[in-house]
């Protein structure tokens, strides 16, 4: 007699896909599955062992197994530990570009009212500091933030002073389209450690599609100017991402050529979010979620088969095969479980308003403010991130309890985004089954699981490096970097 | 152990001591052994002898005479028994010291190269006595094992302590079986004296209950020692899962693998071993004995899988013409000196200084298998 432990499951290809709760899978043929789960399978066979030993039955004692799946469920959802780390100030609403899927719905460059003044930069400084971690990361967003330099002045400065002597210790991205950035900015930058996050979509004709500024010129020339005086000045802490459009969804691999060519460390293929100007012009840069799922894997083999000769991981297919394949905590924003809103990360308005996520700041730009927590200027931290409200989404935003996410198979994989439940369906918990959100994670968790099931040494080593950020174990040079 | 052999020139007690060749104060003799040519005066005083030559029973009531004292170096520890047999129960130039601390066990393993005996190899008394003469010298490494070393508990945890509060500059490694850690108690016991320099090296042959249980002989080990692992880690006290391979086993070493990177992932080591042919395991060849050749794509697979997710990973006691190139680097010189052979093929091959070799001590040595590197 044996006890099954918890699982869930479905019909893959040819056979059944098992994930246990602590992510472990494996496939079985039907007529094992069968069996197994009629308690008809036979104790004296490799199929039963195996079983046994990932832990989807047990002949022994229950509690012992479930402890050992607590463990690892545990180890894997680590990062709910360390509780809200990133914070993004929106330094400005003001941007020399007006690009054709902005997230963020731009401001003209004059409209100085959306300007975050100095004095809120610090109030959120001091909030942010009064948060539980030692290790607080504040993003300067936008807008084009550097357009408003004296706040990022100020908040570095700051931030700074007050962390030494708290003995905590502040990192500092800024996303910036760098077109404007000027070199004492950039020297600023490596003088106080900042890291640069910017945004490239490919190569010059891909790029200027939609990465335009406001009198309608390409950006594409004035970014790679200024990329590389950027990469001279301030190093390695200078990365890009990228959106994809549809007009590089069939050109993929120009995108990746470019990274390649340009020393990017790796890259992360992004689709499209359905927020701010990007809904008025869905028809001219959207595409069906089918169609991202189907490029982004052709993609995927493009960068696998890459890697045969350099070592350049795409980001999105490490996150999942990390969750796949290991124990260790993976969090990120927009894909886990609870929803990291609010308690992975939080965006700061240029006014001082507080959201749990940059499209829940969108979603007040465009005339919602349902989900503001509050504002630095009348709350401590304490009432705005051990409140209520916050409390209530995320209790809500857990796909472990929501149908049908409880039972899909790609559970331990997946995540939940309630604000965009909320964009989408105005409620912040639905049925997520034939969402683009489900469909897009659903058709990747099964192009990933394809993929780890014919891989051979070569691809599993090339996996391993980028789950471990190790070129060594694909048989590239430790430490080789291709820039 | 390394042995020596001689004629006893007397009935007496066994003798623990230092060697010697050179003269050591009166006040010091009594700890020493002294090794030479023949008896005299200048042999006076030690608590014991060996000697080349005949000695005289006159003034060395306890010796060994007509021994091969080449065989013998300064600060050797031995033991002299009147069998005329002394063993070397610390190799100075060696780094596979170890204390065997009973031959007692709780399981009875099919290819156990020291099966479990009802008396007690080497008591914890003597055991202390060799620990006291080591008091002030510097030792590298230090391994307790048995039977199953953990078994006599307050026993073994006032030795540990002693072994830490005297040498907290070795490398302490115990070999067990971990069934006794499935008392979480104990572990908390262990875990007041264990440092970061003691490991405990827990044997787990297999990633299922009725295989790791046939292959140690005793029902509920599995869950035992599975339990240990994870009290132990509880603890923060350091593991080596140690994988003896057999015939029981071999076909599951990927899934064994597997096993180990989804749910014990928070050990410090993990060593896959090839068996020696010792003891039970001449009595049960036929159930268990296989050659590492058989198992070298499987052995590779599974090493990988562990390599590839960073966890520290060796190979001991496979040659390396008889691992897969993949994994040839993970093979490590496990063979302790005293019983590591290299049999005549081996004479011609380039990678002799690197390999692990062979048991001296196992019954048959695959040298059919053997294929040196040139």
């Amino acid at each position: 007699m044996y006890t099954i432990l918890p699982f869930n499951f479905t019909p893959f290809d040819d056979s059944f896909l098992l994930v246990n709760e602590a992510g472990v899978f494996t496939f079985l043929e039907q007529k094992d599955f069968e069996d197994f789960i009629r308690h008809n399978l036979s104790e004296n066979s490799p199929v039963f062992d195996n079983l046994e030993s990932d832990l989807f039955l047990t002949t022994g004692d229950v509690d012992q197994a479930i402890r050992k799946l607590a463990a690892r469920y545990r180890s894997r959802k680590e990062y709910l530990r360390d509780f809200t780390s990133l914070h993004m100030m929106v330094i400005t609403l003001r941007c020399n570009q007006r690009c054709g899927y902005c997230q963020v719905s731009s401001a003209d460059e004059d409209s100085i009212k959306y300007d975050m003044s100095v004095e809120t930069a610090k109030k959120i400084v001091d909030f942010i500091l009064s948060a539980p971690t030692d290790f607080p990361k504040i993003e300067f967003q936008g807008g084009e933030p550097t357009i408003n330099w004296p706040a990022i002045v100020a908040t570095v400065e700051s931030a700074e002073k007050r962390s030494a002597e708290l003995g905590k210790k502040v990192e500092f991205v800024i996303c910036s389209n760098l077109i404007s950035i000027t070199e004492d900015q950039l020297y600023f930058c490596k003088e106080h450690k900042i890291a640069i996050s910017t945004s490239l979509d490919g190569p010059r004709n891909i790029h200027d599609k939609f990465r335009r500024t406001r009198f309608d010129k390409g950006t594409y020339d004035s970014f790679i100017r200024n990329f590389k005086k950027a990469r001279e000045i301030v190093g390695d802490r200078v990365s890009a991402l990228m959106t994809t459009s549809a007009e590089s969804l069939n050109k993929l691999d120009e995108v990746i050529d470019e990274y390649v060519r340009l020393g990017m460390d790796g890259i992360f293929i992004r689709s499209l979010n359905p927020y701010g100007f990007a809904v008025e012009n869905v028809r001219l840069i959207g595409y069906p979620m089918q169609d991202f799922t189907e490029k982004y894997l052709e993609a995927l083999e493009y960068i696998l088969k890459l890697n045969e000769q350099i070592y350049f991981p795409e980001y999105f297919a490490t996150l999942l095969f990390t969750r796949m394949l290991t124990f260790m905590p993976t969090g990120f924003v927009d894909l886990q479980s609870p929803s990291g809103v609010g308690i992975a990360g939080a965006i700061y308005d240029f006014d001082g308003s507080v959201f749990p996520s940059d499209e829940a700041r969108m979603l007040a730009r465009m005339g919602d403010r349902h989900f503001c927590l509050g504002n630095v200027n009348e709350g401590t931290f304490k009432d705005i991130f051990g409140g209520k409200k916050l409390r209530e989404i995320i209790s809500a935003a857990c796909v472990e309890t929501t149908v049908p996410c409880g039972w899909c198979a790609y559970q331990a994989y997946c995540g939940t985004d309630p604000v965009r439940n909320y964009l989408e369906s105005g409620r912040e918990s639905r049925n997520m089954a034939g969402t683009p959100f489900c469909m897009k994670h659903k058709r990747i968790f099964e192009g990933l699981l394809r993929i780890l099931r014919n891989a051979d040494d070569k691809r599993k080593s090339i996996i391993w490096s980028w789950i471990m950020n190790n070129p060594g174990l694909a048989g590239h040079e430790t430490g080789q970097r291709n820039s | 152990m390394k042995q020596g052999k001689g004629i006893p020139n007397s009935k007496f007690d066994r003798i623990v001591g230092i060697a010697t060749t050179k003269p050591v104060p009166a006040s010091l003799r009594h700890k020493h052994i002294y090794v030479g040519e023949k008896a005299g005066f200048h042999s006076l005083g030690y608590a014991g002898c060996v000697f080349s030559g005949k000695g005289k029973g006159i003034f060395q009531p306890c010796a060994i005479t007509q021994a091969d004292i080449s065989i013998i170096n300064d600060g050797d520890i031995l033991v002299l028994d009147d069998s005329g047999k002394f063993d070397f129960v610390w190799e100075v130039d060696s780094p596979h010291n170890s204390f065997f601390l009973t031959g007692k066990c709780n399981v009875s393993c099919l290819m156990c190269p020291q099966p479990p005996r009802d008396f007690d190899n080497l008591a914890y008394g003597e055991a202390r006595n060799i620990l006291k003469l080591l008091q002030g010298h510097r030792i590298s490494d230090i391994c307790l094992t048995g039977g199953e070393p953990t078994l006599a508990k307050d026993k073994f945890i006032g030795f540990l302590a002693q072994c830490v509060t005297q040498h907290p500059e070795s490398y302490i490694s115990v070999l067990t079986n971990g069934r006794t850690f499935a008392d979480m108690d104990f572990v908390e016991r262990v875990a007041e004296i264990a440092t970061p320099n003691v490991i405990f090296c827990v044997s787990l042959h297999g990633d299922n209950p009725r295989l790791h249980d046939a292959i140690v002989n005793k029902a509920g080990s599995f869950e035992k020692t599975e339990t240990g692992i994870y009290n132990l880690a509880r603890k923060g006290i350091k593991i080596e899962i140690r994988h003896v391979v057999t015939k029981l086993n071999y076909k599951r070493l990927p899934q064994m693998a597997r096993h180990i990177y989804n749910y014990m992932p928070f050990c410090d080591h993990y060593a896959f071993m090839a068996m020696e042919l010792h003891g039970n395991a001449v009595k049960n060849s036929d159930l268990i004995m296989v050659n590492p050749v058989r198992y070298k794509d499987r052995l590779a697979d599974a090493a990988l899988l562990l390599e590839r997710a960073c966890l520290p990973v060796s190979l001991y006691n496979i040659p390396l013409c008889m691992a897969d190139e993949r994994v040839r680097h993970l093979a490590r010189q496990s063979i302790s000196t005293w019983k590591n052979v290299f049999p005549q093929e081996c004479c011609e091959c380039s990678q002799k200084s690197e390999c692990s070799g062979f048991f001296a001590t196992s019954e048959r040595i695959p040298v059919e298998d053997i294929t040196p590197f040139h």
